[in-house]
């Protein structure tokens, strides 16, 4: 690392995230001005191109890749047309322990009489919260599920090759011929697309606006710079935001300017989830990095500075905090990038380059909090790079996670996407599976399974609260028989998962109509051809996930039901669940013997693992080929991200001993503690579940660094991965750390500012999570070696 | 055929090569003062009681059709010439605070336990290693095994003392792919004071297998004070190479692990087990020993 990236990383690190509220108020004032003159699209692209306009620009010291969503680094805008923070919101974020927003006085008062009143009932989360049926929010409100969408848009976008061959010159062609085919004679959607592709055009040109600002702004920097080296990079800078977007690039510098315009632009339009992911980096530039380097314009290390620029900012874009009540709970909170690195090409060869290698080396020098990576290892990969991965594994920053691009090919072939576009993809977000710059891939929410069945035990009534929540499938003393609890369960799961998606499907048609993204559009194919909006079935593929968590956890329970109370009848069901209800109060042997004597979900147990099979099975049918309102399907998705935490919060004690209130498993591994017959054990029984149906899988495993010591211990985490790999893991991610540290981390926290660990399906830093996640990261099972 | 084995532990990347599953058989001929693994001295079933976990609930106490358990100030007592290894007392632990030493597995069913690796096995050149205790001690058993591992055309170990006939090794030297063979002294006295048999046998054993071309990975775990003297090392590198030998040599690290494991295990009145720690008297440095082998020419590693 050079010492600009040294300051340029060091002012990242060190920047305090505040709230801004320049956007918020300039989207006011423009919806006061213009609401109701134009189309819904073409209103969204003026405010956008109005933003572009007006909000304030930032060229740093230092600086190479210019360009930050908020007026500075960390300044973070708000998105009140989506969902409005209240007075009470901005003080919990402002004075909250885990990672504060500071608010200043002056943005408080500005949403008190500016924003507030105005979006008080027109925000899209105050358009769907009321409207959703008394009975979603009976199970809303319990914890069974949650809903993505009434706190940001739909997201989870990333970008294919095709910013780095055209610019927003070509983008605009390609709208007018579209326009040009309309035909007002036999579409009766012609003008609905006519004015989508209206918005499309004015968003290319509001990019260009922002660019052109910063080339302006350059040149007045250089006019008054005295260094005359730095007048030199800024009179490059000015050239370069010049050219693209508006052109394709031809530099290095170029491509990496474009692609961050480009996320800038798809942040300042809009809050969407895991907002926006470059893709296959390394293959995108790779082309730029070459001629570079070959014509003699650019050697490595130059190279490897401009990349480590763009590094560091993606770390200087906080996300925009939730509103309501988890303003208090989320801690730290990012946009999810997660740079694929390796994989496939679209024509099946192999996608490792040289600048893989050199995206490796830049993690390594930068590792922050953002951007997120992951490699993607085929059966092409070469051993080295992934060897490669694995001594960068070894560090403990959390990442690379690890991908099985072959498992993930295979996962989007069974939905019907094209072999080629199914290569180009990889994971977006956290672990989910995309096709790149083709998909609207719409999370909609995390499914509470274990809570499914604490209803099936209590026939409908949440015993937290007394409530009704769900239907009655039967009293506990009516079932007789293992299957028969089994079949009840299935009625609740069937009937909670049809709220949901009624509820989504009222959502996305708000979304549709209300909150289109024509500059997101522009970027994801086929929506020009279309004519469609990203959000309204535009893109070539639209699918929704339904995101199942804590399989550990009820295939556990329902492991230690099966046993102890059908098959060897040592308790009565009434009895047990009585037990439950009262948190184990007074019968901790009897909860002993629950956790000590059950096969559990982990340890390759077939006992235990086909339970789990069953139950995947189970929210396979009732979920996947749900339809969604643009004519595609729904999926799922066995992922927990943190809410594993939350839904352990909502759940009582269940069957396996688990106390209640506290976390249930994570993503798709093993129940903490359950596991005890190593990794290779875990890895068996995740291999039993049929990945390929999902959209992704997240395994967590814990390493001490002495287990990974030495080459030959990095050779046999190459072997565990590939294994896993081979008999069909999704994804596979590693926390490097022992439990001691983590615990000196607790008591020291100013002395582990940089302790990175692999949270869900990204990383954070230890000393900002809240004591829940801190004491599950530790109570992850540790593999060691005695 | 039956073997009674005491643990089976799944991803063993420190016996062997590649990602391995070591089988630990039980009962031993030597009876090491360090011995790591001195629940496996034994050659029948015992106990571990965990005081910590244990809940007081009395249910190993009231299970016992025998009547031969009792628990008193966070001690037990099992009074073994009348247990008939029943293991009701253990299925009705609720904590697992007491747990049994030395299950019997029929070949067929540990086979299946071992060929749940495969998959890893074969991307990582694993197998499965035969550790203990001492493997040869259930000859007959391991033979089997070993048997049914070639034909299923998983590679084996066998980790050994070396302490059995040489007509033995013979027997099952073409069934092996690699013998971890310990030599722990070089000098036959402290060979007899600190395991309780003489090293002959063990040194004779290993020319012979030598003699055959069988691959051996020699193991020497380094006990502070006690056998990492120079005086030892120098013994062992000049009587290696005497033999012959001039393959890998694993320098093995002590850990006092064993103390806890010594402290669960339930009393046995003929119990020959006893064990000591060492701690602060190391002689010379593993690194230090290391390059004393590798000047003469061994491939060595400190580690498994």
């Amino acid at each position: 690392m050079n010492e600009r990236i040294k300051r340029l990383r060091e002012k990242s690190y060190n920047a305090k995230p505040h709230i801004s509220s320049e956007r918020a108020s300039l989207v006011t004032a423009f919806y006061k001005e213009n609401q109701g003159k134009f189309s819904t699209p073409v209103l969204r692209a003026l405010n956008f191109k109005n933003l572009c306009e007006k909000q304030t620009i930032y060229i740093g010291e230092d600086e190479l890749i210019v360009g930050e969503r908020g007026p500075f680094p960390k300044y973070v805008p708000t998105f009140p047309e989506l969902t409005c923070h209240s007075l009470e919101d901005l003080e919990v974020l402002d004075q909250r322990p885990m990672t504060s927003y500071k608010v200043s006085e002056q943005d408080m008062a500005i949403y008190e009489e500016e924003i507030i009143p105005f979006w008080t009932g027109r925000s899209i989360r105050d358009r769907i919260v009321p409207n959703m049926t008394t009975e979603w929010h009976l199970l809303y409100e319990a914890g069974v599920f949650t809903e993505f969408m009434e706190q940001r848009a739909p997201g989870h976008t990333t970008l294919d090759g095709k910013i780095y061959t055209m610019g927003m010159k070509d983008f605009k062609k390609q709208i007018l011929q579209a326009k040009e085919k309309l035909d007002f004679l036999a579409d009766e959607k012609a003008y609905d697309k006519l004015q989508e592709l209206d918005a499309m055009m004015i968003s290319c040109e509001a990019m260009e606006i922002f660019a052109n600002r910063h080339a302006c702004l350059a040149e007045e920097m250089a006019k008054v710079e005295e260094n005359t080296e730095r007048v030199k990079e800024l009179q490059e800078i000015a050239r370069v935001c010049r050219k693209v977007p508006g052109n394709k690039p031809e530099t290095l510098h170029e491509a990496i300017q474009m692609y961050w315009f480009v996320h800038l632009g798809t942040v300042i339009e809009l809050n969407g989830w895991d907002a926006m992911n470059p893709g296959h980096l390394d293959q995108h530039l790779y082309p730029f990095y070459k001629k570079d380097v070959e014509g003699g314009s650019l050697d490595r290390e130059q190279a490897k500075e401009l990349l480590e620029s763009l590094w560091i900012k993606f770390n200087n874009q906080t996300a925009p905090p939730k509103v309501g009540v988890t303003a208090l709970e989320s801690g730290t909170y990012n946009d999810f990038t997660n740079i694929n690195i390796g994989g496939l090409r679209r024509d099946g060869s192999d996608g490792v380059n040289e600048l893989s290698y050199l995206l490796l080396e830049v993690i390594d020098e930068i590792h922050l909090l953002q951007p997120g990576c992951n490699v993607q290892v085929s059966h092409k990969t070469p051993d080295a790079f992934l060897k490669e991965a694995c001594r960068l594994i070894r560090k403990g920053y959390g990442y690379p996670s690890v991908f099985n691009t072959d498992e993930t090919v295979m996962e989007m072939v069974r939905v019907g996407k094209r072999i080629e576009d199914a290569r180009e993809g990889g994971c977006s977000g956290c672990i989910e599976t995309g096709a790149f710059g083709k998909e609207a891939y719409i999370l909609t929410g995390y499914l509470n399974v274990p809570k499914i069945l604490e209803l099936t035990l209590n026939n409908g009534i949440d015993p937290l609260s007394g409530k009704k929540i769900s239907i009655q499938t039967g009293e506990a003393s009516e079932f007789k028989s293992f299957e028969s609890l089994v079949k009840a369960f299935k009625k609740q799961l069937e009937y909670i998962v049809d709220i949901k998606i009624k509820g989504n499907n009222y959502i996305e048609r708000i979304y549709a109509k209300q909150m289109p993204a024509p500059f997101l559009s522009v970027l994801i194919d086929d929506c020009i051809e279309n004519g469609r909006d990203y959000y309204d079935g535009g893109p070539r593929y639209n699918t929704n996930y339904i995101q199942c968590c804590g399989i550990g956890t009820i295939t556990d329970s329902l492991s230690a039901l099966k046993k102890h109370v059908f098959d060897e009848k040592q308790f009565e069901l009434t009895r047990l669940v009585d037990i439950l209800n009262h948190n184990f109060e007074g019968e901790e042997i009897t909860r002993q013997f629950l956790m000590n004597k059950t096969p559990f979900y982990g340890n390759d147990d077939d006992e235990a693992d086909d339970i789990m099979r069953a139950i995947f099975e189970l929210l396979f049918q009732t979920i996947d080929g749900k339809k969604n309102t643009k004519g595609t399907t729904y999926h799922m998705n066995m992922l927990s991200t943190t809410c594993h935490v939350y839904f352990g919060k909502k759940l009582g004690a269940t069957p396996n001993g688990r106390l209640a209130h506290t976390p249930e498993s994570d993503g798709t591994s093993p129940s903490h503690g359950a596991d005890t017959n190593g990794p290779t054990a875990v890895i068996k029984s995740l291999s039993k579940m049929d990945q390929v149906k999902t959209g992704g899988t997240l395994l967590n495993q814990r390493f001490l660094p002495s287990v990974l010591d030495g080459e030959e211990a990095i050779e046999k985490l190459m072997q565990l991965i590939k294994t896993y790999f081979k008999i069909g893991g999704h994804h596979i991610q590693f926390n490097v750390v022992d439990s001691e540290t983590l615990k000196d981390a607790q008591r020291h926290p100013e002395e582990y500012k940089d302790l990175l660990v692999r949270v869900a399906g990204y990383s954070d830093y230890f000393i900002d999570l809240d004591q829940y996640h801190q004491e599950e990261i530790i109570a992850r099972t540790v593999q060691e070696e005695i | 055929m039956k073997g009674t084995i005491f643990n089976i532990k799944r991803y063993s990347i420190h016996d062997g090569p590649g990602i391995r599953t070591t089988v630990f058989l039980k009962g031993c001929p030597l009876n090491c003062v360090w011995c790591h693994n001195p629940e496996g001295i034994e050659p029948g079933a015992s106990f571990f009681y965990d005081a910590r976990k244990c809940l007081n609930c009395m249910s190993c106490v009231r299970s016992c059709p025998q009547g031969c358990i009792s628990i008193s100030e966070g001690a037990i007592k099992i009074e073994f010439d009348r247990c008939t290894h029943c293991d009701a007392c253990v299925k009705a632990c609720p904590s697992n605070a007491l747990t049994k030493n030395g299950v019997c597995y029929a070949s067929d069913e540990l086979m299946e336990m071992v060929k749940k690796d495969i998959p890893f096995f074969d991307e990582s050149g694993g197998g499965v290693t035969f550790s203990g205790g001492e493997p040869m001690l259930q000859f007959d058993f391991i033979h089997e095994m070993l048997l049914k591992c070639k034909e299923q055309g998983i590679r084996t170990a066998v980790d050994t003392s070396g302490y059995a006939s040489v007509e033995k090794f013979d027997k099952i030297r073409r069934l092996v792919d690699v013998f971890l063979y310990d030599i722990k002294f070089a000098d036959e006295a402290d060979h007899i004071q600190y395991t309780g048999v003489s090293n002959k046998l063990i040194l004779k054993n290993l020319e012979f297998l030598l003699l055959q071309d069988a691959t051996i990975w020699i193991r020497i775990p380094l006990i502070p004070g006690i056998n990492d003297t120079q005086k030892n090392i120098n013994e062992t590198i000049r009587i290696l190479k005497e033999i012959g030998f001039s393959g890998r040599v694993h320098l093995l690290a002590y850990h006092d692990l064993s103390t806890v494991k010594r402290q669960k295990m339930v009393e046995q009145a003929n119990r020959k087990t006893k064990g000591a720690i060492f701690k602060n008297n190391r002689q010379l440095e593993p690194d230090m020993i290391k390059e004393n082998f590798q000047s003469q020419g061994f491939e060595v590693k400190v580690g498994g």
